[in-house]
């Protein structure tokens, strides 16, 4: 028995200097500028006095401004977000609130993604830290497994850190009396830690980051629900009802970019109402505001946070709410948002000489009874840049007079979009000369539909008076005829995604005299990109 | 998760149960790595097992017969020898042959492909995906050196299955080995194993150390050595040489780490088993040197099939005349080469489907020869130069000599193709520059400064373990220290771990051979 306890003595020997080293690693490694200390030491002032909760990840802090929001609604509102944020985090975190906090009200950033997430080591150790007791130990149990139960060692997760921390300035940092009050000392990364768990974005989103983030897989999979995420959102719901806390379910805005690259949307808000009708919760989802600020880009710090700019459009906006829920105005589906889904669904662009001048002649797919703007451009390869030939305008063709002669390889450039949209839909004409049997002004330009599956074929030649006719190759080595001779040079065929050979044939209308034909290759697999 | 469990049931049933949550685990590690493969260990253990019987049976009644007969002994003898041969024979070759077929099918095929094109046949060769099954080199050669034994009746056949299934699928072997003789294992697995306090701190211990060698070291190290043997092309005659150095530490890190966390493993559980390693790299010759690395193996391949071929009927005539013609040196060494050569032709094809293998087996082969030829030689050179066998810095020359060759022929094992090896070999040689050799820049290949220092103190104190391994016991030494000390070394390593593993370096490297 004495050797028994002597064993026990010695494993909790060293479990405790395992834990002071680690400790000790993490106050090495981690960055100064780390947010969790800051909020930490708000929630520890403001214990017993909270009746407001922001729950979610990053669209979360760095969403709502606390201190604009009490100073709207008189409330003391903490903003509980944190990285990559799980339903599983969000519960024990708001828990762990509730322990010391007569909470009313808890706003729950949910989105369409946030149901798909699968567990985040990261965002899990990052909760993990601000919990206590036995929540804090079941929270390792449930969001970890055997790949990720070491990040919750701070001398595993910041490891990375050891060769790029500079070590004396981390240490001179975290000694200083600035840190140890919880004031934020290092803006270096466009990010500042206000108060209450908010962080300001001084960053704008970048223009040409606009196309980058529509990358990202942002579809609606009703399959991909993790039971999990589910369980612990119905666990939040309970936490809430039995507390009496009103929990409102938020979906925050998203850039139009985000928005437009994402699949199913309307789905998960049809998801979403189902599920808040069942459990008598409110919903707000501002990407189906009418009126809707979050068009411009400038409030963004990228496609789905919101910087400083925009959190305070947004805090202002739930303030309002919350003072009169019929402030905001929503439409029913996001497909009604006219800045989103009223536009056009493809353009084409011929470029042809006639006489001495050139056209450009654009024409869009326009399924919408609003008007279309198409903006031209021209590269010049001897500058290496593109000219803007005309600003957004609503002529679909621009004349080009007296203009040189078109040369192979030069490249013409139209967007449209549908008038008040930001929705560009854009295509590109190069003239040719190789391929082109008959002269050098034969033009075949090709749009790909990919959420209807339809190719646009348009041709054009520099006359008057001709007739087209469509074909495609077919592998038993012969061309099959999809529309026949007529004046119509537009042609619009349900494919897939593939690699297809069309050829267009032109001949004079009345002599039928045949002036041109021409093959056009395409790999209709370009356009997903 | 698993080997808690495992260690806290094991601990906690009956004795006379504990071998069979070993195989029900090596059962579970089996299947759950290589599930549609756990067919082709299934055959074999049956497969075995019943030759076992058998060969078992036919020891018995010799014995019975020569009791019967005892003056009949030498004609008894041969009579079931020749009936046991043959059984023998089938089985190895039936057991060898799906060694052969999952594992060398596509090579050969190849090969006979490339050559009947080359002599204008028109054979024709497609490629098959097999699967390899988890372990197949290892247990099917540790399954023939159990009939082997059988067949010399040095032991008694095992008449339990699952007995004789734990002995060719134990979890912690089956993956790289050590080649176990199954009297060995028996007596190890059927006795009673009592949890001890001791033991299982210095199983741990060594598995910590395993740990930090695989995972800091040897996962470290392939950082550096996977672009330059992918891509040489793109680096000098001194980057190649730094490459092939630290992967010949890279090897010894990852199969003498695994090594260490499964005889730590086995040590917990009371369970022996050989150890595959002795300081290879302090080796002061090639064939030293093979004596101490991948022990097991090399006795393996000395047992069961050096001695049986320079023993042989065909291998004594071949001596003798080689006598009559080369000379006596020459000639009583005749079969032993003849065996020596065929078993580094195995050892190399055994590493791997691959000309690659067969070369590095060569160059060992003639470095061990020629050695061996010159032996002579080289101690009348030794003497006329006054040079002292135990002088250390003499110590320090051979071992330092027998390093650079090792590192020098491990191009062989790890280049893509012959060709590669080839074209290594001729940068190295034409593009070397000394002075790169101080450069840091030179190093950065894949690893940063960072690494390059967290290696070099690594390695060192790898290095220096092994020195001191020679006199000391340090396990011992470290559990003699008092509480302080103790516990910092331990707190040490379980940082080292932490801190400074690689975690993207994927699975151990013998585990493919």
């Amino acid at each position: 028995m004495l050797c028994f306890k002597k064993r026990i003595g010695k494993l909790i020997f060293f479990l405790f200097g395992f834990l002071i080293i680690d400790s000790l690693c993490g106050f090495l490694w981690e960055p100064v500028n780390y947010y969790g200390h800051f909020t930490q030491i708000d929630l520890k002032e403001m214990e017993n006095n909270i009746d407001t909760v922001f729950l979610g990840s990053s669209w979360t802090y760095l969403g709502y401004n606390c201190e604009e929001f009490d100073e709207y609604l008189d409330t003391v509102s903490f903003n509980a977000g944190s990285v990559g944020q799980t339903t599983i985090d969000s519960y024990f975190y708001l828990k762990e609130i509730l322990k010391k906090n007569p909470v009313k009200t808890v706003f729950y950033n949910i989105s369409h993604l946030k149901l798909q997430s699968l567990k985040n080591r990261y965002s899990s150790t990052v909760v993990n830290d601000r919990l206590s007791g036995a929540n804090r130990l079941k929270h390792l149990l449930v969001s970890s497994d055997s790949s990720t139960i070491l990040y919750f060692l701070k001398s595993f997760r910041y490891r990375e850190n050891i060769s790029s921390t500079n070590l004396l300035a981390n240490v001179e940092g975290k000694l200083s009396p600035e840190y140890q009050k919880g004031i934020w000392i290092d803006d270096s990364s466009g990010l500042h830690y206000k108060d209450r768990g908010y962080i300001e974005s001084s960053v704008e989103i970048p223009a040409e980051n606009n196309s980058a983030y529509t990358l990202v897989d942002s579809t609606w999979r009703l399959l991909d629900i993790k039971e999990y995420n589910l369980e612990y959102l119905n666990k939040i719901v309970d936490l809430c009802q039995q507390e009496n806390i009103r929990l409102i379910f938020i979906t925050p805005p998203f850039s139009l970019g985000f928005l437009q690259a994402t699949t199913g949307y309307q789905d998960y808000v049809e998801y979403m109402r189902l599920y808040t009708k069942e459990k008598n919760l409110e919903f707000i989802d501002f990407n189906r505001l009418k009126d809707n600020p979050f068009v411009e880009d400038y409030l963004f710090t990228d496609t789905t946070h919101l910087n400083t700019k925009g959190a305070s459009v947004l805090t202002e906006m739930l303030a309002s709410y919350m003072l009169d829920g019929e402030s905001l105005k929503f439409y029913d589906s996001i497909e009604e948002r006219p800045e989103l889904y009223s536009t056009c669904g493809g353009v084409s662009l011929q470029v042809y000489r006639y006489n001495d001048d050139v056209f450009m002649e654009a024409k869009a797919a326009n399924t919408t009874q609003m008007e279309v703007e198409y903006s031209f451009e021209k590269f010049d390869a001897s500058e290496n840049r593109w000219i803007l030939l005309s600003d957004y305008s609503k002529n679909s063709t621009l004349v080009l007079d007296h203009y040189p002669t078109l040369e192979e390889g030069d490249y013409y450039y139209v967007e449209c979009r549908v008038v008040g949209s930001q929705k560009n839909r854009e295509a590109y004409a190069t003239t040719f000369t190789e391929n082109s049997s008959f002269n050098n002004n034969i033009l075949i330009f090709a749009n790909y539909d990919i959420e209807r599956g339809v190719l646009s074929l348009s041709a054009g030649i520099g006359r008057e008076n001709v007739e087209f006719r469509f074909l495609q190759w077919q592998s038993e080595d012969s061309w099959k005829i999809l529309s026949e001779f007529d004046q119509d040079n537009e042609l619009k065929v349900k494919t897939g995604i593939g690699m297809f050979l069309y050829k267009v044939e032109i001949r004079e209308q009345e002599s039928h005299r045949v002036v041109g034909e021409m093959e056009y290759f395409i790999d209709t697999s370009n356009f997903l990109y | 998760m698993f080997l808690i469990i495992l260690i806290g049931i094991y601990f906690t049933v009956a004795a006379r149960y504990q071998w069979f949550v070993l195989l029900i685990a090596s059962v579970y590690f089996y299947w759950s790595s290589s599930k549609k493969a756990s067919i082709y260990i299934l055959i074999t253990i049956i497969s075995v097992y019943l030759c076992g019987l058998w060969i078992g049976q036919l020891n018995k009644r010799q014995r019975e017969d020569i009791n019967k007969n005892p003056t009949e002994k030498k004609k008894i003898r041969k009579k079931y020898k020749a009936k046991k041969r043959k059984g023998l024979a089938i089985f190895i070759i039936f057991n060898l042959g799906i060694l052969l077929f999952v594992k060398y099918y596509n090579f050969i095929g190849e090969n006979i492909f490339a050559l009947s094109q080359s002599v204008g046949g028109n054979y024709s060769f497609t490629a098959k995906q097999l699967i390899v099954p988890l372990g197949i080199s290892f247990y099917t050669l540790q399954a023939i050196g159990y009939l082997f034994d059988l067949y010399r009746d040095k032991m008694q056949p095992e008449d339990n299955i699952l007995h004789f299934a734990l002995m060719v699928s134990f979890f912690p072997q089956i993956v790289q080995g050590p080649f176990n003789r199954y009297k060995d294992l028996k007596e190890s697995f059927f006795k009673t194993h009592e949890f001890q306090y001791e033991r299982a701190v210095l199983g741990i211990q060594r598995m910590l150390w395993g740990i930090i060698k695989k995972l800091v070291i040897a996962d470290r190290l392939g950082l550096l050595v996977n672009p330059i043997f992918s891509n040489y092309d793109s680096y000098s005659g001194t980057q190649i040489f730094i490459g092939s150095v630290a992967y010949t530490i890279q090897i010894y890190a990852d199969f003498s780490g695994y090594m260490d966390i499964m005889c730590g493993l086995c040590e917990i559980l009371d369970i022996k088993m050989l150890e595959n390693f002795n300081r290879p790299y302090f080796s002061k010759s090639v064939a030293e040197f093979w004596r101490r690395w991948h022990i097991t193996l090399g006795a393996w391949f000395r047992e069961y099939m050096f001695y049986p071929i320079s023993m042989s009927k065909p291998a004594n005539n071949l001596s003798k005349y080689a006598r009559s013609v080369f000379g006596v040196k020459f000639g009583k060494l005749c079969s032993s080469y003849i065996a020596l050569i065929f078993v580094w032709i195995c050892t190399g094809l055994w590493h791997g489907a691959n000309w690659t293998y067969v070369a590095w087996a060569m160059v060992n082969v003639i470095f061990i020869l020629t050695s061996m030829q010159m032996e002579d030689f080289y101690t009348a050179c030794r003497q006329r130069l006054k040079i002292r066998e135990e002088a250390m810095w003499w110590k320090v020359f051979q071992v330092s000599r027998t390093f650079l060759l090792v590192c020098l022929m491990r191009i062989f094992s790890r280049a893509n193709d012959i060709h590669t090896s080839i074209a290594m070999y001729s940068k190295l040689f034409t593009d070397f520059r000394v002075r790169e050799l101080i450069q840091i820049s030179t190093y950065k290949i894949g690893i940063d400064l960072y690494d390059i220092v967290i290696l070099a103190l690594f390695i060192v104190l790898m290095f220096n373990v092994s020195i001191l391994q020679r006199h000391t016991r340090i396990r011992k030494w470290i559990a003699q220290r008092n509480l302080i000390v103790r516990y910092s070394i331990y707190l040490g390593a379980c940082f080292s771990a932490i801190l400074f593993a690689v975690t993207t370096g994927g699975g151990f490297l013998y585990a493919v051979f």
